[in-house]
Formats: C-alpha cells, sequence, structure tokens
C-alpha cells in the first residue's frame, strides 16, 4: 500500500448526495476514530444502477468508500454481498493494509452488507 | 540528566528501530524492572500474607515495601494509604462507588478529562441522581477558573485531572484546592499523565486522593495507585469483597481488614508491586526534577517546530504551564493517516480521540496526533518527528 499515493488520490475524490437515491446506508466505527459513512444507492431490479457516498474520517476510508462506489456501480447487489473481505482489498489495492487500519478500509463493504434491507 | 546512559537501560531500543513517542499511552521497561522482576519469580515468589512459610513471608514484605517506596515517591503521610488496584480507571471507579454520594449531591469534574474521571460521575448522575458539572475551557485551552469558582458552590466532589492526556496542560491545583476549601469538598486528581513526569507531593498539595498507573512510569501494566487520605479511606465502605480485605467472616457478617487491605480484594498482582517498586527507585535516581525539565526542553522544540511549519496544536501556549505530551492535526490530514505514515518512518505516536470524546468535541476535531515524551527521548526524537512531517506536508502540496 502506498500510503502517500492514496492521499493524493483523495483530492479528486468527489463526495455528494445521490438525489435519486433509493436505498440509503449508515456506517460507523465510533469505538476510537469516531469516522462514519453515508452510501447513496440506486437499485433497481436488484442492480446498482448508482451510487455515491458522504462522510467523515480518516482518508484510508474516505478512500477505500470512493473505491467502493466506483466498484459497486452497475453491478448486481447479490455480486457484492458476496464479495469477500480479502477479494475487496484487493481490489481496491489495499490488500498489504496494517491490521490497525483494516477496520477503516472494510467499512464501506461491511456497511454494504450489514445494513442493506434484505428483500 | 544522561539520555543516552539512560536509553542504554531499556532493552528495547537495542532490539527494535523506533522512535517510541507513545508514553502518555504506556511506556517501555527498563532492565532493572524487568530483572527485578525475573528475581522475585526465580527466588522469592508466594502468595503474601497466607503463609507462614518462609516464602510468603519475603513475598509479604517485599509487596509492603513497594508500598512504603509508593508513599515516599508521593509524599504520602503513610503507606496504609496507598491501595493497590489494576489502574487508574478502576482507582477511580473505586471512590466513585464507595463514597457516599446521595441524590442532589454536587459532583465538579471538566471538560478535558479522559473518561477513567468522566464516566464514573457520568454513571452517578444516572444511577444516583447526583449533581454533575462539568467545567469548560477558555480560550487559552487552558481549565476555566472563572467556570469551575463558580460551579464548584456547595460541590461534594471536585474530581480533576493533573495534567491532561489531550491538551497537556498542568492544571493548577493550588488554585483548585483553594476552591475546594472554600467548599469544603473533596478534591479527587486523575494523576495518570502528572505523576510520572511531575514531583508529586500529596501533602502539599493537599489532594484528598489521587489515582495513577505503573505502565505509564516504567512500570508493569496492570497495577494501578489509589493513595487516601487516612482517615478518608477508614470512612469510605468496601468496594470488592471476598478473600483477604477481611478481619472477620461469620455466617451473617464481616468485618472489614485494616488499611490498606480492606480495599484489596483477592491476590493481587504482586510481581506488578516487585515491578512498580524498582520503577519508582529509577525515576527517583534520576530525579524527578530532572526527568521535568528535560520532557519540557522536548516540549519546547516540538511546539516551536509545529509553529514554524503553521500545524495546528493543541493546550497552553505557556510552555512552563505544559507537561510532556503535545496533540495536533495537519490541515487536511486525517490524524490516523498521519500516524500511519509516521509509523512508517519508525515513529510511534497516537492518534485517535484519546478516551476524551467531550473535549475533542469541544474543540471542534474528529480526532487529534498526540506524541509524548520520557526520559529516554531525546532530541534527535523530535527532530525526526519534526521532519516526518515536514515531508509528508510536502509530498502532499498541502
Amino acid at each position: 500500500m502506498d500510503l502517500i499515493k492514496i492521499l493524493k488520490a483523495l483530492k479528486l475524490i468527489k463526495k455528494h448526495k445521490l438525489k435519486d437515491a433509493n436505498v440509503v446506508l449508515y456506517g460507523s466505527n465510533p469505538y476510537h476514530c469516531g469516522d462514519n459513512i453515508t452510501l447513496y444507492l440506486k437499485i433497481e431490479n436488484g442492480i446498482i444502477k448508482d451510487a455515491s457516498f458522504e462522510g467523515t474520517g480518516c482518508n484510508i476510508l474516505m478512500y477505500a468508500t470512493s473505491k467502493f462506489i466506483e466498484h459497486i456501480k452497475g453491478k448486481n447487489v447479490k455480486e457484492i454481498l458476496e464479495l469477500s473481505d480479502r477479494e475487496f482489498l484487493k481490489e481496491i489495492d489495499l490488500a498489504d493494509i496494517s491490521k490497525s487500519r483494516l477496520q477503516c478500509a472494510l467499512l464501506p463493504l461491511k456497511t454494504f452488507k450489514e445494513k442493506l434491507p434484505r428483500i | 540528566m544522561d539520555v543516552a546512559k539512560i536509553k542504554e537501560d531499556f532493552p528495547i531500543f537495542k532490539k527494535r528501530k523506533i522512535i517510541y513517542l507513545d508514553n502518555a499511552a504506556s511506556t517501555q521497561k527498563p532492565i532493572q524492572v524487568i530483572n527485578e522482576i525475573v528475581d522475585f519469580y526465580e527466588n522469592h515468589y508466594s502468595n503474601i500474607h497466607r503463609g507462614l512459610h518462609i516464602l510468603s513471608q519475603e513475598a509479604s514484605e517485599i509487596y509492603e515495601e513497594s508500598k512504603k517506596i509508593v508513599a515516599n515517591f508521593i509524599n504520602a503521610y503513610s503507606w496504609r494509604e496507598i491501595i493497590y488496584v489494576r489502574n487508574t480507571t478502576e482507582a477511580i471507579n473505586l471512590i466513585a462507588n464507595t463514597l457516599p454520594l446521595n441524590k442532589g449531591d454536587k459532583v465538579v469534574t471538566t471538560i478535558m478529562e479522559h473518561h477513567s474521571n468522566f464516566l464514573p460521575w457520568l454513571r452517578l448522575k444516572k444511577l444516583k441522581k447526583i449533581q454533575l458539572e462539568i467545567v469548560d475551557i477558555n480560550e487559552e485551552q487552558e481549565l476555566d477558573m472563572n467556570d469551575l469558582e463558580k460551579k464548584a458552590k456547595d460541590a461534594k466532589v471536585i474530581a480533576v485531572t493533573f495534567v491532561s492526556n489531550v491538551l497537556g496542560n498542568i492544571n493548577d491545583l493550588k488554585e483548585i484546592r483553594r476552591i475546594a476549601d472554600e467548599n469544603a469538598s473533596i478534591l479527587i486528581v486523575d494523576g495518570a499523565q502528572g505523576v510520572p513526569h511531575l514531583l508529586t507531593n500529596v501533602k502539599r498539595m493537599k489532594v484528598d486522593f489521587l489515582a495513577f498507573s505503573a505502565h505509564k512510569m516504567l512500570g508493569p501494566s496492570g497495577i494501578g495507585i489509589l493513595y487516601g487520605k487516612e482517615e478518608l479511606l477508614e470512612e469510605l465502605d468496601v468496594f470488592l469483597v471476598g478473600g483477604g480485605m477481611i478481619k472477620d467472616v461469620r455466617m451473617d457478617e464481616f468485618v472489614p481488614a485494616e488499611l490498606p487491605w480492606k480495599f484489596e480484594a483477592g491476590t493481587p498482582f504482586i510481581e506488578g508491586a516487585v515491578g512498580l517498586k524498582a520503577a519508582i527507585e529509577y525515576l527517583t535516581t534520576v530525579g524527578m526534577e530532572n526527568i521535568e525539565k528535560h520532557e519540557r526542553e522536548l516540549i519546547k522544540l516540538l511546539v516551536d517546530g509545529l509553529e514554524e511549519q503553521n500545524i495546528e496544536y493543541y493546550g497552553s501556549r505557556k510552555i512552563k504551564k505544559r507537561s510532556s505530551l503535545v496533540s495536533f492535526n495537519i490541515k487536511g490530514i486525517h490524524a490516523h493517516d498521519v500516524a500511519e505514515y509516521l509509523n512508517y518512518k519508525h515513529i510511534a505516536v497516537r492518534s485517535g480521540l484519546h478516551c476524551a470524546h467531550p473535549l475533542h468535541r469541544r474543540l471542534n476535531i474528529p480526532a487529534s496526533v498526540r506524541a509524548s515524551v520520557y526520559l529516554y527521548n531525546n532530541e534527535e526524537d523530535i527532530i525526526a518527528l519534526l521532519d516526518a512531517l515536514k515531508r509528508l506536508i510536502k509530498e502532499l502540496n498541502i
């Protein structure tokens, strides 16, 4: 993991609220950091048509969430629910993240898996 | 004070390449402490108090000797005023749970407390409906003494930290004592960040209770100290009950033991007491005044460097009011990311909320990076930190 590269990439990240979202998911890591994200999803017939996010917190979390949003667009909800932590980390180039930052990087996926209402 | 020689005493610095600036969380251990614990295990180990055999006698003597060393270190009246618990948090829980507080009684604490001196009182607000007042900080980010004076009116208890674990400020305990006296309040001091770094004299400071932890002063983790004035400790009800803390037990009643055993239920952390004794002997040999002076020089170097780089830091601007730590934030980079970057450069700092959520909310910051020094840190450590921060800012072009 190249921290500097990630920190630089952050400047390009755009956080915004998706106006026509039909699913809004909130996730947080309250224990010692207080970081939080909100995922805005437009899901139709099990397909994620569009997505965006807002939130505050460390840059690993912001980076991971923006990559997550990028990754899920156009995909099947079921496919994302089946995505393993390891696969996700590999997908977003954070496979070698330190143990203490895992919770930051995994929060978007965790939020999606745990908070998405089961239909 | 020969820092190079001191550093030689800490095996970890020979084995690991690290600049350790996380001393407010916990400190490293010198060989003298390690050896004393090993020697105790190899030559004297036994349970205390219970046995007539030679090992139990020796272990008991060593355990009591440890309390005498602690009593002397903080200039307590007697070693019976030294209660061993697990840590500062447990010490304050002990007091909060045994003080005879009733509905409507006023307890005053501050916005800058570590949760260990906040939650025990917050819980009493719910459980016993005590009146909890929280003293604010002023514009200088120091404890607002006017606010304290106002809120302390008729307070039963004033519970305040010696040194803030985020701001790094040393609170004016003399003035706080004056205010406590005016209101006949009991003064409880959280000494976790103060006692390891500043010469502490409970007689002169006239504190009623003082809590601190061994692991933040070169000793083992898992042993904390509660000092209390003898007459106050006598009055308090027992806390944990069971083995070791009684004089007599009958079918329907029990008589608590004398101080300090009344508050030490169950087999204590005996080897912890041994390590604590060695730690205090080490600190005393170096001299607390020397440690304080050395740390202040390092902190001055650090805050000057932060100011030069326009890095926002918290707490008093008056260097003589500061102790061994500085918390800061680089604009645009989250504290965790700064700490992670520093970790790549083999510099250990802490990031997050440092068990002080109310203070971070008050300062309106999501988290902070905290660098904290101890007697084995030197100028090179601080320069390395400042250089790394400079490099991070340059690389990100912020």
